[in-house]
């Protein structure tokens, strides 16, 4: 969206309007009527060179009245991004577990939310959805209203300290004791939320409220994990297989309702190499792979400057055309691979972490909140062109 | 150059035409001029061939008839006015075709103005050499109209009809050519820019003994257009456009063109052997006029 900080001043737009009116009169030529139309029309047909009189307005005109348009908008004061004048927060947003537990019904990030508002009017600005430090999706605007549900697998809490910035507001549901030196912060606070922490197969650990308790009880359903078929008899196929016995989970041929699934793509740009680990290497061919869209994520193997391997909660995408024969020791590559499985797998159970209590509802306002520029980015770009523009225009009135 | 609007020539409705207080007396010179030199083209004539414009006898006096003609002789004889009755008067009958088309108001002076009095001029010396005529021309209302000229009271009607002609809209010479009066005519003599025409159109009027004459009139700036910028020409008949750089190439390459057409045009018309002539509309209408006599 588009807005301006002066509107009035696009009146002057009438201004170019009128330069280039007025030249184009001074540039028609004169009218004269004539009995002999047809053999006018006829030498501009024959002719090799063109007869036709050149109407185009000159480059210098054209140069000039786009630079009074830029001149004119750099005035107006446009600015790209919130409406209504909005303030240009930056808005980080935590979405690990605890933020969507529910509290009088609504989650906490709700909560913070409506909070968030009541304290600074609509938010809108750059949404951050962060998982630790990584920034996994920038929205300009109002708040997605997507990131309103719980995201897959086990996003962290932000790393607050690399958010401390002016114009910046957390928005978390507790943060400790720790506080922001400049940045704002929204915390919707809650109670400690009981419920499962962990699970294997012979039982589970819970919380109560209070702490974790154990209860044994063999799990009534085999978790899955699954595999593209064309991986299945390689390193990789055979490494899986090997953990998902050591893990207890069955490897099927159907991918639903696994908690991880490796799969091939096989349509990026080809590369080869050599794959190597702790007392593993492999010659390797393999397609680059695309990131996953909006979400944690990490590059599991990078091949000719491609990355070939990427992993996110559930899922791991993987470039293989050709991998191996293997060299060194076998168990240091399946075990390599093992740390990736298990951290990617989607675990049942929220870390107790996140069900512990994050204390009181709490707001701090931003030490220096911004100011709308008075010489906003857009308006300094647009006064540079409306000057080169004017420049361009007196050297092509030159020549 | 100046933007020139149709129609309009400093104040004055260009397509109109307005005959100056001179233009009687520069008038009766011409057809002065005109009886004098074909007098003596019968002297030659007749002792030559023994053919031409003879005199064959006479007739009573009618009243506005020119004084010249009447045979004081014979007046003094039988105290009655006759005059004399040449060949031409007996048998001779011209039909002047006035183009009266949109592009007729062009130029300085408008191509009408110039045709008009050339008309005028070619009726009143036909009238003085006792040849009757008749104009040919499209009236106010677009529809042909044909006037007689036999008496010097004809011409005075001629010249109501011509003060009443505009250059207007389109209207095609050709319409004024398919008239069956002129099918009587032993000379057709078609004046205008003709720019609509093509030669076997006027010589399809060519019969045995009879005689087609053209002049076709163009504006200074038509035969010759001045070297500019740029100039934006408009067709006044169809408002078609096309707008030029006058530069020397593309004046030139006009100029060939314009040549080539009217040099077509002059030579179907000597193949049949008749008269063509081209000429600006800033020439005096005297000299015009007189090119169709020689």
């Amino acid at each position: 969206m588009i807005t301006f900080e002066a509107p009035l001043a696009l009146g002057l737009l009438a201004l170019p309007l009128v330069v280039a009116w007025l030249a184009a009169r001074r540039q028609r030529a004169p009218e004269e009527t004539t009995g002999t139309l047809e053999l006018w029309r006829n030498v501009a047909s024959q002719a090799v060179s063109p007869v036709e009189r050149r109407t185009r307005p000159p480059l210098a005109l054209w140069l000039l009245v786009a630079a009074l348009v830029a001149g004119v908008l750099a005035l107006s004061g446009p600015k790209f991004g919130p409406a209504g004048g909005a303030v240009p927060w930056r808005l980080v947003v935590d979405r690990s577990p605890s933020m969507y537990f529910e509290m009088n019904g609504k989650t906490r990030l709700a909560a913070a939310l409506e909070e968030l508002a009541q304290r600074i009017g609509k938010p809108e600005g750059e949404w951050l959805a962060v998982s630790g430090r990584e920034t996994c999706a920038i929205v300009i605007g109002e708040f997605p209203t997507e990131w309103g549900r719980a995201p897959a697998g086990i996003w962290e809490a932000p790393d607050w300290a690399a958010f401390d910035a002016p114009g910046t507001i957390w928005i978390t549901d507790g943060i400790g004791a720790s506080a922001p030196v400049v940045a704002g912060l929204v915390a919707s606070g809650g109670a400690p939320v009981p419920g499962v922490v962990a699970v294997d197969a012979q039982g589970r650990w819970s919380f109560d409220g209070r702490e974790l308790v154990r209860e044994e009880a063999p799990a009534t359903e085999v978790p899955r994990v699954a595999i593209d078929a064309r991986l299945r008899e390689g390193p990789l196929g055979r490494a899986l297989e090997a953990w998902a016995k050591a893990r207890g989970f069955a490897l099927p041929e159907e991918r639903d309702g696994a908690r991880l699934v490796v799969e091939l793509e096989d349509s990026g740009e080809s590369v080869s190499g050599e794959v190597s680990g702790p007392g593993f290497r492999a010659p390797a061919r393999a397609r680059a792979v695309r990131p996953f869209d909006g979400v944690p994520q990490r590059r599991l193997v990078d091949l000719g400057g491609e990355c070939v391997a990427r992993a996110t909660f559930g899922r791991i995408r993987v470039g293989f055309e050709q991998l191996g024969p293997l060299e060194g020791d076998d168990a240091a590559f399946a075990l390599a691979w093992a740390r990736e499985f298990d951290a990617w797998t989607l675990a049942e159970g929220i870390p107790l972490g996140e069900r512990q209590g994050a204390g009181e509802a709490r707001w701090q306002a931003p030490r220096d909140p911004p100011e709308p520029a008075r010489f906003p980015r857009e308006r300094a770009w647009l006064a540079a062109i409306a000057t080169l523009l004017s420049l361009s225009a007196l050297v092509a009135r030159r020549v | 150059m100046a933007a020139r609007e149709l129609g309009r020539e400093d104040g004055v409705d260009a397509r109109r035409v307005a005959l100056s207080p001179e233009f009687p007396t520069r008038l009766e010179q011409l057809a002065a001029r005109t009886r004098a030199r074909r007098a003596r083209e019968d002297l030659g004539l007749r002792r030559g061939t023994g053919r031409g414009v003879e005199f064959e006898g006479h007739r009573p006096y009618r009243a506005g008839e020119d004084l010249r003609d009447l045979d004081w002789e014979l007046l003094a004889r039988t105290d009655q006015p006759f005059v004399r009755v040449r060949r031409a008067e007996l048998g001779e009958h011209w039909a002047i075709v006035l183009d009266t088309s949109g592009s007729m108001g062009l130029g300085r002076p408008p191509k009408l103005q110039r045709a008009a009095e050339v008309a005028l001029a070619v009726g009143f010396v036909a009238l003085g050499l006792g040849v009757a005529s008749e104009l040919v021309v499209h009236g106010e209302g677009g529809a042909v109209q044909v006037r007689p000229l036999r008496s010097r009271a004809d011409f005075a009607r001629w010249i109501e009809l011509v003060g009443r002609l505009a250059a207007d809209g389109r209207r095609p010479v050709q319409e004024l050519l398919a008239s069956p009066r002129l099918a009587r005519a032993r000379r057709v003599i078609v004046i205008g820019d003709l720019l609509d025409l093509q030669p076997a159109q006027v010589l399809s009027l060519v019969r045995p003994g009879k005689r087609v004459a053209t002049l076709r009139l163009l504006a200074p700036h038509e035969l010759a257009p001045e070297l500019s910028e740029g100039v934006e020409w408009l067709d006044p008949e169809t408002g078609a456009r096309v707008e030029a750089r006058l530069d020397e190439r593309t004046v030139d390459a006009y100029g060939r063109s314009l040549e080539a057409t009217l040099a077509a045009w002059r030579d179907a018309f000597a193949r049949r052997g008749q008269l063509a002539r081209v000429a600006s509309s800033a020439e005096e209408f005297e000299t015009l006029a007189g090119s169709l006599f020689e």
